[in-house]
Order: structure tokens, then C-alpha cells, then sequence
């Protein structure tokens, strides 16, 4: 295995193939670059809380659980700005995180959402007209084509984090498949399906955003990370209420931002 | 008119101060303001924009004591995120759990309310959620006053107990006094 030094200035050329590139005068890079970690707290919990209620909410009005036809135009605004905007700007925050997974993803459905609510709102607004679920709807099911890709190509990924993220990735992105069937043919029938999956795919969410905050808060495992050993990056002491995983960096009698809460 | 007049007030306090706040929460590691006030702050963006929309006609708002489905299963919702985030605060803050848990149960109520079309439900909402408001604006105070004064002037209502008796110091910050905004803290010369 070869060794990678980024610093070696008796040989410039070396370190240049290694990534670096020496200034003219082959001065060290290293001597006026500096590598910064700003800690922040954990960004996704607030986004997958957006889905999980936007999500429920339009998947159980799609079961015919609650509420009418005429419900949407009440509906949009919050799913809007909280499955929206607050997910979107998590997915942000998860960039900073050097999360692939949840800026992928968060950034990805909070754009749906924000679409959706601009959707329900020119219809009530009377400027288009969105037909009834068993009517084909073919401009709106294209949408579940990229959202379930994407969606599904982010469970494979999530293999290597947690059962329970994976969980979530998996019930959407499939139940995004039953949904574009269902409002491409106009049989309600798979719409349903995908709303079963979005709400199944919607309980994992608030679990995941739970046992993240949870975590985090309290300092020690207080859900269960849903780890499995060896195939995920969490040791299998990550299911056991009670652990410490994490050490921050922190100056407890210092002002937000330097310690860590608690 | 107070449905009128009051949600552009909803949008850009409870939603746009808000929802900047939660956002420095995560430059601040404070994952439960983060998710808290992020998570209210979408709530209160979005229902102001929906009465809002009242006036022009593309929106239709049942009737005070009325039925509201939609608004009442939002509100379910939001009692479980409260709820939620109110475990998270109890590892630090009995007083942040029990605003963000006295939320919660307003949340219920209010749901509980707007799903059966019940006055009486209403009501014990609209108390509980001023109950709630009380004690977030006293924990806002009190953070605001210690940390302008270096002292405990408001009890914190946090598991340390330095933090909860008044006049206890609350430690020297990290700063240059001398310098500008951001390497001292605040912005005046001392």
C-alpha cells in the first residue's frame, strides 16, 4: 500500500499528483491552508419531521381516512413550508454536515413538497384544474419517476447507516412507483398502495428523526440506532439504550455554538 | 377582521423570525431549538398564507367552532413533533420540556377540536397554548438576561443547579474585548 503524503516539499512534483499543487516558488501549501470543522447540530431530524407529517397527512387523505375533495386547498400551505421549505433547508444544513445521504434526499423532497403546494395552490387559486385520482394524470405521475429513482438509488446507500433510514428510503421510493402507476393509468387502486407505502415510509421517518434528536440531546443511545453489525458503519452497541457513541469537542462553560447541548 | 389582519403579522414572526432562529440553532448545537422552532415556524408560515388566501376566494375556512379537518389533522401532527422534541429538551431543560410538552398537549385539544367541530375543545386549547407562550417567553428572558448580564438574573430552569440560582456568574466568555462584533461579544465598546 503506498503512502500518501500531501506534504512533501523536497519533492513538488510527488505532492502534486497526491492532490496538491505547490506555488510557483515551491512554497509548502500547507503552511497558509487551514482545514476548519465547525460542529453543528444534526440537520435532518427538522426535514424528516417535515415528511413525516406532510407525508401522513396527503397519504391518509389519499386512504380516505379524513376529510373531502374540496380539503387540498387547506392542505397545501403547511405541507409547503414544512415538508417543504424546512426539509429543503435541512437538506441544506446536511451539505454542511458532509451528509451524502440526507442533503441528497431532504434537498430532493423538500423541492416535491414546495412543487405540491404550488401545484394545489394555483388550482385553488381556479388557474388549473387537477382531475380526480381516477382520471389518468399523466403530467403530475411523471414527477414519481426521477423522486422514486433517486429515492430507491438512496435506500442502497442508506445500507451502510441504518435500518431504520434505509426503511424509509425504501417505503418511498417504492410506494413512489405504485403512485405513478396509479395516476398514470387512473386506477385509484395503486394509489393507494403508494399511499400505504408513503405512510409506512412516513412512521420510519419520525423514528429516525427521533432516535437522531434523542441521541444527540441526551448523549447516549435512548432509540434504538437500528444497526446491523459488520454491514453497517455503527457498532452493534448502537441498539443498546444507555451507550455513549459521541465525544464532542466542547467548552462546557462557553456560549452556544462552543459546547454541545446539554 | 382580526382573521384579516393578523396573519401577515403569523407569516413573518412566527414564521420567517422563527424559522431564522432555528436555523442558528445548528450553528449553535441546539438540535431541539433546531427542530422545535423549525418545525413551528413551517406551521405558522403555512396556516397564516392559508388565511391570507381567505379574502381572494381560493380558500374556504369554515366558521369559528366549526369542523376543520385539515387544520385539526395538522395539528395532530404537530403534537407529536412537540412532543418528540420535548423528551430531547427534558436530558437538559425540565422548563424547555415542559413548554414544548404544554405545546403538545394544546396541540391534542386543538386537534381534538377542529375534528369534532367543539367550542369547549377550542377554548382549553387557546388556554393551554397561552400557557405555553408564558413559559417560552420566560425562558426566552431569562436566556436573553443572563447572558447580557454574566449573571444568573432569571433562574434558567435547567438540571444545573448553578444555572438556577440568581447571581451565580455565568463564566467568562471567549472573546477579544477590545476587538470588533464577532471576536467580542456584542456590539458596543466596554
Amino acid at each position: 500500500m503506498a503512502d500518501l503524503d500531501l506534504n512533501d516539499t523536497r519533492n513538488p512534483e510527488r505532492a502534486a499528483s497526491n492532490g496538491l499543487h505547490h506555488d510557483r516558488d515551491g512554497a509548502d501549501p500547507w503552511s497558509h491552508a487551514r482545514v476548519y470543522l465547525t460542529p453543528i447540530a444534526p440537520p435532518a431530524t427538522l426535514g424528516l419531521f417535515g415528511f413525516f407529517a406532510s407525508t401522513a397527512l396527503v397519504s391518509t387523505w389519499l386512504l380516505h381516512w379524513w376529510g373531502s375533495a374540496a380539503s387540498p386547498p387547506t392542505m397545501f400551505e403547511v405541507a409547503a413550508f414544512f415538508g417543504g421549505l424546512a426539509q429543503f433547508a435541512s437538506g441544506l444544513w446536511s451539505f454542511r454536515a458532509r451528509d451524502y445521504v440526507g442533503s441528497a434526499l431532504l434537498t430532493m423532497w423538500g423541492t416535491y413538497w414546495m412543487a405540491w403546494g404550488l401545484l394545489e395552490g394555483i388550482a385553488a387559486a381556479g388557474v388549473i384544474r387537477i382531475p380526480p385520482e381516477s382520471v389518468a394524470n399523466t403530467g403530475f405521475a411523471v414527477w414519481f419517476i426521477p423522486l422514486g429513482l433517486f429515492t430507491l438509488w438512496g435506500s442502497v446507500a442508506a445500507i451502510r447507516e441504518n435500518v431504520p433510514l434505509f426503511m424509509v428510503l425504501f417505503c418511498v421510493g417504492a410506494g413512489c412507483w405504485a403512485i405513478c402507476g396509479g395516476f398514470w393509468t387512473g386506477i385509484p387502486v395503486w394509489v393507494h398502495v403508494g399511499a400505504w407505502m408513503f405512510l409506512f415510509g412516513a412512521f420510519f421517518a419520525w423514528y429516525t428523526g427521533a432516535m437522531i434528536l434523542l441521541e444527540y440531546s441526551w448523549g447516549r443511545v435512548i432509540l434504538p440506532l437500528g444497526v446491523l453489525p459488520r454491514l453497517m458503519k455503527l457498532p452493534a452497541r448502537a441498539n443498546v439504550p444507555g451507550t455513549v457513541l459521541s465525544h464532542p469537542v466542547e467548552y462546557l462553560s462557553g456560549q452556544p455554538g462552543t459546547r454541545r447541548v446539554p | 377582521m382580526a382573521v384579516q389582519s393578523s396573519p401577515s403579522y403569523g407569516i413573518f414572526f412566527g414564521g420567517v423570525g422563527q424559522f431564522a432562529a432555528a436555523m442558528w440553532a445548528y450553528r449553535a448545537r441546539d438540535a431541539v431549538a433546531a427542530a422545535f422552532n423549525g418545525s413551528w415556524a413551517a406551521f405558522w408560515l403555512g396556516t397564516s398564507i392559508m388565511y391570507l388566501l381567505v379574502p381572494t376566494g381560493a380558500v374556504f375556512v369554515p366558521a369559528r367552532d366549526a369542523m376543520f379537518a385539515p387544520l385539526g389533522m395538522w395539528f395532530m401532527y404537530m403534537a407529536a413533533v412537540s412532543f418528540t422534541t420535548s423528551l430531547a429538551a427534558l436530558a437538559r431543560s425540565p422548563g424547555g420540556f415542559a413548554a414544548q410538552a404544554v405545546v403538545g398537549v394544546a396541540s391534542v385539544l386543538a386537534a381534538i377540536g377542529l375534528l369534532s367541530g367543539s367550542s369547549g375543545w377550542d377554548t382549553a386549547a387557546g388556554w393551554a397554548f397561552v400557557a405555553a407562550a408564558a413559559l417560552s417567553f420566560y425562558i426566552g428572558a431569562a436566556t436573553m438576561l443572563d447572558n447580557v448580564y454574566g449573571i444568573i438574573a432569571l433562574p434558567l430552569l435547567t438540571w444545573r443547579r448553578g444555572e438556577n440560582t440568581v447571581g451565580t456568574s455565568t463564566g467568562e466568555p471567549i472573546q477579544f474585548a477590545d476587538n470588533d462584533p464577532g471576536v467580542k461579544v456584542g456590539q458596543q465598546p466596554r
